[in-house]
């Protein structure tokens, strides 16, 4: 599903990216993890195109999207839903309009987007407060209105920088639980991190993990194998 | 658009100013030109006879006119209906001629030329041919004021495309900033679009429409008040001029002209708006 060889990016000549390889099949849960500055956005951030590699191939479905054209990001883009770190939502605007956005932009029949934008809001358990602007929630609603609207397109990928960064133990859960749901139903998930919680979490539901140190691949595979190799604690 | 919810005022207001402009000159250079060909078609060489001249040497000259090449009609004018004229010309001031006698106005012939023997030297020659015939008092010819007239028409032609460009591009300028305030507001939104799978044309087309409308609200008020500018000034300046120039009638431009003129108002919102969005779409 997704396959990256030897990827190079660098910004202003300094290194964010260096030699990275590594594969995630369909329906697979991957934690790119790494100290801060490791490289785990960059790496997110070639997935969803907004960057292209300075060297190497990156493979999503299949398809190698290092050269695609700029008129062809938009349509790939649509396979791959991204829970940013900073939500990226529209916040003067309500949550169901937020998550209505992917359909409207797909074209769908404005009954079936309200129906489907709902759905997904109370998937994540928001149905009470879809009328509420995105300004007025709570940091964990943001991101549950985020994930809602990752999701609500049902793309075959689902991309997650840092989701449990800022949410306290218990919102953290219910958020890692809904991304839990969607690797369930077929979703191919890969989630950036370094938190330790997530990596636990990861490691007991037999996650791929790829772990970068200063732009470099320092291992892949299971995170218990990882974890092995490491000596990490987690 | 938020930060400065005036400069969408200012930009419509601007494309109206601007459409008034360029229209005004438009009004006035399409005036000057059918007044220009209706003197064209009119009398373009007058011969004036002394007091004691006779109708037959009128006549004779007349006569002696209608024989040359290029000469479309010859027209004798008596003494009183001259006076008549000018009464009419005056207007509501005719009454200054009261007491003045009828043939206080010298009698003349007023001669047209066929189009192709207008210009200024056969006038001149005929003119001077005619001058010297007996009876004659003086011979007038109005090719030469026609010519510089129509120069005049040019220029004022030319200048209407040239404020048509300045105007036009001003517009453009300002449509352009101020769907760039609108577009920079909205960056993050944009941005945002682009990454859940916008197309380029999905986040341009609300910017699209708000330049359309923008252009197309400004031509049609400009449009508007050109018309309303004309409906209250072209009675003054009809009669105003009416007395040095005789009767004129003073026409405001075609449907179709004002429609293009909205029309190209709308196409320079759109395309202000067009260069705008542009910069932001590389997500």
């Amino acid at each position: 599903m997704i396959e990256l060889v030897r990827v190079r990016k660098h910004y202003a000549g300094a290194p964010a990216l260096e030699d990275v390889s590594f594969h995630v099949r369909a329906g697979e849960l991957a934690l790119i993890t790494g100290p801060s500055g490791a490289g785990k956005t960059t790496l997110l951030r070639l997935l969803y195109l907004a960057e292209r590699a300075d060297d190497g191939t990156v493979s999503i479905a299949g398809r190698e999207v290092t050269r695609l054209r700029a008129s062809s990001l938009p349509y790939l883009r649509r396979n791959v839903g991204v829970v940013f770190q900073d939500f990226k939502l529209l916040r003067g605007r309500s949550a169901l309009d937020n998550v209505r956005v992917p359909l409207e932009i797909l074209g769908l029949p404005r009954v079936q987007v309200e129906a489907r934008a709902r759905l997904a809001l109370a998937r994540v358990g928001l149905a009470d407060r879809a009328g509420v602007a995105c300004a007025r929630l709570s940091g964990g609603e943001q991101q549950r209105v985020a994930l809602a609207r990752a999701l609500v397109a049902r793309p075959a990928i689902l991309l997650a920088d840092e989701p449990t960064g800022n949410l306290d133990v218990e919102t953290a859960q219910g958020i890692l639980d809904l991304l839990a749901t969607a690797n369930a139903a077929g979703t191919t998930v890969v989630v950036a991190t370094h938190d330790p919680a997530v990596i636990a979490w990861g490691a007991r539901r037999g996650a791929r993990r790829v772990q970068l140190v200063r732009g470099r691949v320092q291992g892949t595979g299971a995170v218990v194998q990882l974890t092995t190799i490491n000596g990490e604690r987690e | 658009m938020r930060a400065a919810p005036l400069l969408p005022v200012v930009a419509v207001a601007a494309v109206a100013l601007g459409i008034v402009l360029v229209g005004t000159v438009h009004v006035a250079a399409r005036n000057l030109h059918d007044v220009l060909a209706n003197w064209g078609q009119g009398v373009q060489l007058t011969v004036y006879f002394q007091p004691e001249a006779s109708v037959g040497r009128a006549a004779a000259v007349a006569e002696a006119l209608r024989r040359v090449p290029g000469i479309e009609h010859v027209r004798y004018i008596t003494a009183a209906e001259a006076m008549e004229r000018l009464k009419s010309g005056l207007g509501p001031s005719s009454p200054l001629l009261d007491g003045v006698d009828d043939d206080f106005l010298p009698p003349s012939l007023e001669v047209s030329f066929a189009r192709g023997h207008d210009d200024v030297a056969t006038l001149a020659a005929v003119a001077e041919r005619v001058g010297r015939m007996p009876g004659v008092d003086q011979v007038e010819t109005s090719g030469d004021w026609v010519k510089r007239l129509a120069a005049a028409a040019d220029l004022a032609r030319a200048a209407a495309w040239v404020a048509f460009a300045l105007v036009g591009t001003a517009c453009l300028y300002l449509a352009f900033a101020t769907i760039r305030l609108a577009v920079f507001a909205r960056r993050e939104e944009i941005e945002i679009l682009k990454l859940v799978g916008a197309t380029d044309r999905y986040v341009r087309a609300p910017f699209w429409i708000e330049g359309l409308l923008e252009g197309l609200l400004g031509g049609g008020l400009g449009a508007l008040s050109l018309y309303l500018l004309f409906r209250a000034a072209a009675p003054r300046v009809e009669a105003l001029l009416g007395g040095l120039l005789g009767g004129i009638h003073l026409g405001f431009p075609p449907g179709a002209h004002i429609a293009a003129g909205v029309a190209v108002a709308a196409l320079t919102g759109l395309l202000g708006a067009h260069l705008a969005v542009r910069r932001h779409l590389h997500v």
